[in-house]
């Protein structure tokens, strides 16, 4: 298995890769992610899981699954003739997740320097322009035990953030959490030295055979700039069900579903309360974003 | 001692940049191609990271370090995740240092990964019930609702992210045969551990990693796959004007033995025939029944309402399932179904029909009582091995259908009957061997044997003068049968290679068929006698054999293209010895079809298709004696056998703009058919007889639609528009004149979804449709029609666990004949749980504006009748669920 892992490897390096291409997983790191959306209010601190996916020359971060779907290579076949075709007939769905859930998702070409951040809106898949974050760190001679990794500190300041990072040179990778990268290892955990933001390590494991950084896509997504995509979200946040309609084409009832924080799913007269009280807090809650500039 | 040094030394570096040197280099593969991303270390002798750098795109990195390194022993090392680590020590006097990294299996070993492996999910998405069930749900189809991408509509289909499912398993078994609607309504909650939603589903294992599918399956994992607890639900309903529903169900899953049982009745409109359907667990070989029903006992159809509206009912269902496995992997199951209704419907139709002189009008008052009785039962044997894949499924079906029904027209008034007892038994056998080729070999053979004898029986001397030369007589009985034997033996090699892929099949059909039928009159003197040229004895038989090679090419996001050539040597033979008749044509035929569709960008497309057919008509179209197929309605056949070809052609594209939130798509189809025969038609005041005579036939249609959606942001609303426009130009044969009739339709809808005051969702639906019909003849006026149908809903949220839901319609339609109708229905829905006990409560009021009649326009070629039928006026229902 290790063999045509690493055959597998060897033959994507040879291929000239770009950051937003799905590429062999060698392994992956799921962190603990933890965020005060307010400083005045304390039940404001936002907590979620994240996956850090690695690949050879890149990674992967966002609200992905920590076991990656198998990708299939093989086309599908068309119907034998004769056989009972069903006609799909559903309705698409709208999900508004709730504040600080992260939407977004950020795939690294560290070798090109390239990055590419994919986020949806109602039923549709947006790509939006970034430019690769570089961090000025400071290697210090500090070091700890994480999981059962040796990490040494180092610290940098990003967005207006000073964090302190803790990076392993047992897994030689310039990944890392979110958009922190750039060090000699793997960072396996960051905070920012007001304690507001924390990237604590959970677990990691080495990827199964076949498993890619970037499932598969159905459709290429649409480039975007920030500024058209923060329109389309509100949009979206003001009237899911009207953005899904706009987007498909699909006349009458669009099916609801409101995410929270706690990851459960609100369906029917719940979604929209929440949804509204969502509106309502908007401003409100987010005042201590996690990128200050 | 060494340790302070260092720190010293690391502050140093930072500070003292006169005491500061720099490193160069490269770092390139064996075959001399520079390596990116590689970093390059300084590290201590604790092993701790002093200075790095990482390559660029052209493999260079460059160090600044301090002199000291050249002093003391000081390794680079050189790192990549893809490549054996190398070191090198510094020498002094050497800025310059070039690399050469190996592929290695050795890199690995550093990302030895210190954790348990992780259990294989494969294409499986697992809903855990416990993470998503709530304390007022009752049944896994409440939980399923929750759940992110799925849903249950209201007959009981599942849908993930909107794709219908293709079949409901329970722990890995289709108990229901597909027809899983109420199932999950049934079911606790409590049952289930996990709701697997497994993409590409393959539930045929020889097959599995060898023929991907898109069918998305949906497996009820059990919580205790040992448990024979059984389990149960009581449902009653009661309302006004004297309504009744009541359901009982048992439920017993185990991994061994699975059994669900549902006892229903009802008096309120509720259509129990949705379950009797299959909804999915379709194998590809089924045949079904070709046996067909010829004579009815009236001319006018269904309202275009929801069946619950005009459902004057009183049905009960009982549905028996069970599933035994045995330990050498054999499965057994039966399913029965028993249905018996008691409907009444009342409606009359006026009917206008138009030939070159004159305009014929029918009249038609019904009052109709129908007693059907529905029973299925399938057997089905299967072995889903790793070595083969072996089902057989028997099904046998029998049905009544008892239709007396009083029928008044414009002459008079007289009293029906029309029986019939369609009868089917069928068979299905698979097997697909496990073969080493990446291929797949699969076999199937089927048969389906049906009939439907069929009669009416009409209580009063019609038609007199044709039927019976000008003697009056008492009474008439039509009686009809088509037993039907076919036949079909299938098998299929595919192959799938990159982007191409192939496929070839040869499919053997063989089909036997009669008809039947004879018409009779009741003479004054109470004796029944036949009349001439009414019978027919017909023998039909047909056997084709079809060849088909599939050819397909697809890259993802470029072009999609697929070809289909099949190959059909197809010998008809019929004879009807009473009019001596026999006849035998051979043909082969060659009809490819075509289809392609290319992305222009990655929201846009374009897709053009094409396909040729060519078809021969069924045995409906050659007996030639007179079947009586209504009481005003005398049909037969004088023409060589039917056969047409038409082409179809069609062009499509669409355009996205997401992030402006506009859709926009519009096409062109273009259909052209030549038929070597033509229905001709004798109308009279009170008869319309049909002949079909050797005339050729010309039937040509185009239809253009345009669509387009938009999302404001200003009215955080969408406004969508549908429109289209068709032209269909054909030829009629009435009294002796061939009649062109030009049909052309136009239609428009428009759909709006917005909030109001911030707890109401408002939904509006709007469609407009304008149809005329022309005949291209002198003094010929056309036939129009327009008609608007409005929907608004409007959902309340105003209290937790309460749902308020109110919903109109409106229907107005008016035509050139001068009938003008407009309709008004309301409903209304409130939802409450209480959660203390254990119950649901439902109230349920439809029809809020107490319309009891309902009136429907139709224009089509050559004719444009009105109907008026007597509908379900004001009804409240409540209902309460209990759990056993």
């Amino acid at each position: 298995m290790l063999k045509s892992l690493l055959l597998a490897a060897s033959a994507f390096i040879t291929v000239s890769a770009r950051a937003q291409q799905p590429e062999p997983m060698l392994f992956k790191v799921e962190y603990q992610f933890i965020h005060l959306l307010n400083k005045a209010k304390n039940d404001t601190l936002h907590n979620e899981k994240l996956v850090l996916r690695v690949s050879p020359e890149g990674s992967a971060y966002g609200r992905l699954d920590f076991e990656a779907v198998i990708q299939k290579k093989e086309l599908l076949p068309p119907p034998p003739p004769g056989s009972v075709t069903i006609t799909a007939v559903g309705r698409p769905m709208a999900i508004v997740n709730d504040w600080g859930i992260t939407d977004d998702a950020l795939f690294f070409n560290h070798s090109k320097k390239e990055i590419q951040k994919t986020a949806s809106v109602g039923v549709m898949l947006y790509s939006i322009k970034e430019s690769y974050p570089t961090i000025n760190w400071q290697i210090t001679s500090n070091t700890k035990q994480v999981g059962e990794y040796t990490c040494q500190e180092a610290t940098g300041t990003f967005a207006g953030r000073k964090y302190t990072a803790w990076f392993t040179t047992e897994l030689p990778s310039q990944a890392g959490p979110w958009k922190l990268n750039g060090l000699p290892g793997t960072i396996l955990e960051a905070t920012d030295d007001k304690g507001e933001v924390f990237f604590i390590f959970n677990r990691i494991a080495q990827a199964r055979e076949g498993e890619m950084t970037q499932n598969e896509l159905y459709k290429e997504p649409v480039s975007v700039t920030q500024s058209a995509f923060n329109k389309a979200k509100d949009g979206f946040d003001q009237n899911p069900s009207g953005v899904v309609q706009a987007q498909t084409g699909v006349t009458g009832n669009i099916l609801f579903r409101f995410r929270d924080r706690n990851d459960k799913f609100h369906s029917d007269e719940a979604a929209h309360r929440l949804l509204e009280e969502k509106r309502k807090k908007t401003k409100a809650v987010l005042s201590n974003p996690l990128e200050l500039k | 001692m060494n340790s302070l040094l260092l720190t010293t030394l690391f502050t140093l570096c930072c500070l003292l940049s006169q005491a500061q040197q720099s490193i160069k280099g490269t770092v390139k593969d064996k075959s001399g191609s520079p390596l990116a991303g590689v970093t390059i270390l300084i590290k201590n002798e604790k092993n701790l990271v002093l200075k790095y750098a990482v390559t660029n795109t052209k493999g260079e990195f460059s160090l600044v370090v301090a002199d000291t390194v050249f002093v003391k022993k000081t390794n680079l090392e050189v790192k990549h995740i893809s490549y054996q680590s190398l070191q090198q020590l510094i020498e002094k006097g050497k800025f310059i240092y070039n690399f050469t990294m190996d592929e290695s299996a050795e890199i690995l070993s550093q990302v030895v990964v210190k954790q348990p492996p992780i259990i294989t999910r494969g294409d499986t998405t697992r809903y855990k019930v416990s993470s998503f069930a709530k304390d007022e749900d009752r049944s896994i189809a409440d939980v399923i609702k929750r759940m992110p991408g799925l849903d249950i509509d209201e007959s009981g289909k599942i849908y993930y992210n909107g794709k219908e499912i293709s079949n409901l398993y329970m722990h890995d078994d289709d108990l229901m045969d597909g027809r899983y609607g109420g199932a999950t309504k049934v079911i606790k909650k409590e049952m289930i551990e996990s709701v697997d939603v497994i993409q590409n589903h393959q539930p045929v294992k020889v097959l599995r990693n060898k023929k991907p599918t898109d069918n998305i399956g949906l497996n009820l994992v059990l919580k205790d796959e040992n448990s024979w607890a059984l389990s149960g639900q009581a449902m009653i309903g009661i309302g006004a004007p004297k309504l009744l529903t009541s359901n009982l169900n048992t439920v017993l899953l185990n991994k061994k033995v699975k059994t669900l049982n549902t006892l229903k009745i009802n008096n309120t409109g509720e259509d129990y025939r949705n379950e009797i359907t299959r909804m999915g667990g379709f194998t590809e070989n089924q045949l079904s029944a070709s046996s067909s029903q010829l004579l009815s006992s009236g001319t006018a159809g269904n309202p275009d309402l929801p069946r619950r509206n005009y459902y004057f009912n009183r049905s009960g269902l009982a549905n028996i399932n069970f599933l035994v496995n045995t330990k050498n992997q054999f499965q057994f199951r039966t399913n029965i179904q028993a249905f018996t209704d008691r409907q009444t419907q009342e409606y009359n139709s006026f009917t206008e029909l138009y030939t070159a002189t004159d305009t014929i009008r029918y009249f038609e008052q019904q009052n109709i009582q129908k007693k059907p009785w529905i029973l299925n039962g399938a057997f089905t044997i299967m072995a889903n091995k790793e070595r083969y894949y072996l089902s057989n499924r028997l099904t046998v079906e029998a049905e009544g259908i008892h239709d007396p029904n009083q029928l008044t027209t414009h002459q008079n008034s007289f009293s029906q009957n029309l029986r019939q007892k369609p009868f089917t038994i069928a068979n299905a056998f698979n097997f697909t061997p496990s073969i080493k080729q990446r291929g797949i070999l699969d076999f199937a053979w089927s048969f389906n044997y049906s009939k439907r004898p069929q009669q009416l029986y009409v209580d009063d001397g019609l038609h007199a003068d044709i039927l019976n030369n000008g003697i009056p007589y008492t009474a008439m009985r039509q009686t009809a049968d088509m037993p039907a034997f076919k036949n079909r033996i299938a098998t299929n090699y595919l192959i799938s290679k990159g982007i191409f892929r192939q496929q070839y099949s040869a499919v053997l059909l063989q089909e036997n068929k009669e008809l039947n039928s004879d018409l009779l009159l009741q003479q004054n003197n109470h004796n029944w006698t036949l009349v001439d040229s009414t019978t027919n004895r017909l023998k039909w038989n047909n056997t084709s054999a079809t060849f088909t090679a599939l050819y397909g090419w697809s890259k993802k996001g470029k072009y999609e293209t697929s070809i289909s050539l099949p190959l059909i040597l197809q010998s008809i033979r019929y004879q009807q010895e009473e009019f001596s008749m026999k006849e035998q044509q051979k043909r082969v035929w060659f009809t490819p079809s075509l289809s392609a569709r290319w992305y222009t960008s990655t929201e846009d497309f374009l897709q053009l298709s094409y396909s040729f057919n060519n078809s021969i008509s069924d045995i409906n179209s050659i007996y030639r004696a007179v079947i009586l197929t209504n009481y005003r309605s005398l049909q037969a056949n004088n023409a060589i056998l039917q056969e047409a070809q038409s082409h179809q052609a069609g062009i499509r594209y669409n355009l996205q703009r997401t992030i402006q939130m506009f859709f926009l798509n519009a096409g062109i189809t273009y259909s052209r058919e030549k038929v070597n025969s033509i229905l001709a038609y004798s109308l009279t005041d009170d008869v319309q007889e049909s002949v079909l005579l050797p005339v050729p036939n010309i039937m040509e249609s185009i239809q253009g639609t345009l669509g387009g959606s938009k999302y404001s942001y200003f009215l955080k609303s969408t406004i969508s528009v549908k429109t289209a426009y068709g032209e269909t130009n054909s030829r009629q044969l009435i009294n002796d004149e061939l009649i062109p009739t030009k049909f052309n339709t136009l239609s428009g809808s428009l759909g709006l979804d917005t909030r109001l005051f911030k707890r109401i969702n408002f939904n509006y639906n709007g469609s407009l449709s304008y149809q005329t019909m022309k005949q291209q003849i002198k003094n010929s006026t056309s036939s129009e029609m327009y008609r608007i149908d409005q929907q608004f809903t409007a959902t309340f949220n105003l209290f937790k666990d309460f749902l308020f839901q109110v919903q109109a319609r409106n229907i107005s339609s008016w035509n050139n004949s001068g009938s003008d109708v407009q309709y008004w229905f309301a409903d209304a829905k409130v939802r409450y749980n209480l959660k203390k006990w254990k119950t649901d409560i439902e109230l349920d009021c439809t029809n809020l504006a107490n319309v009891n009649e309902y009136e429907l326009l139709r224009v089509t070629a050559g004719m444009s009748s009105m109907s008026r039928y007597l509908i379900r006026g004001r009804m409240a229902l409540i209902k309460f669920t209990f759990q056993l």
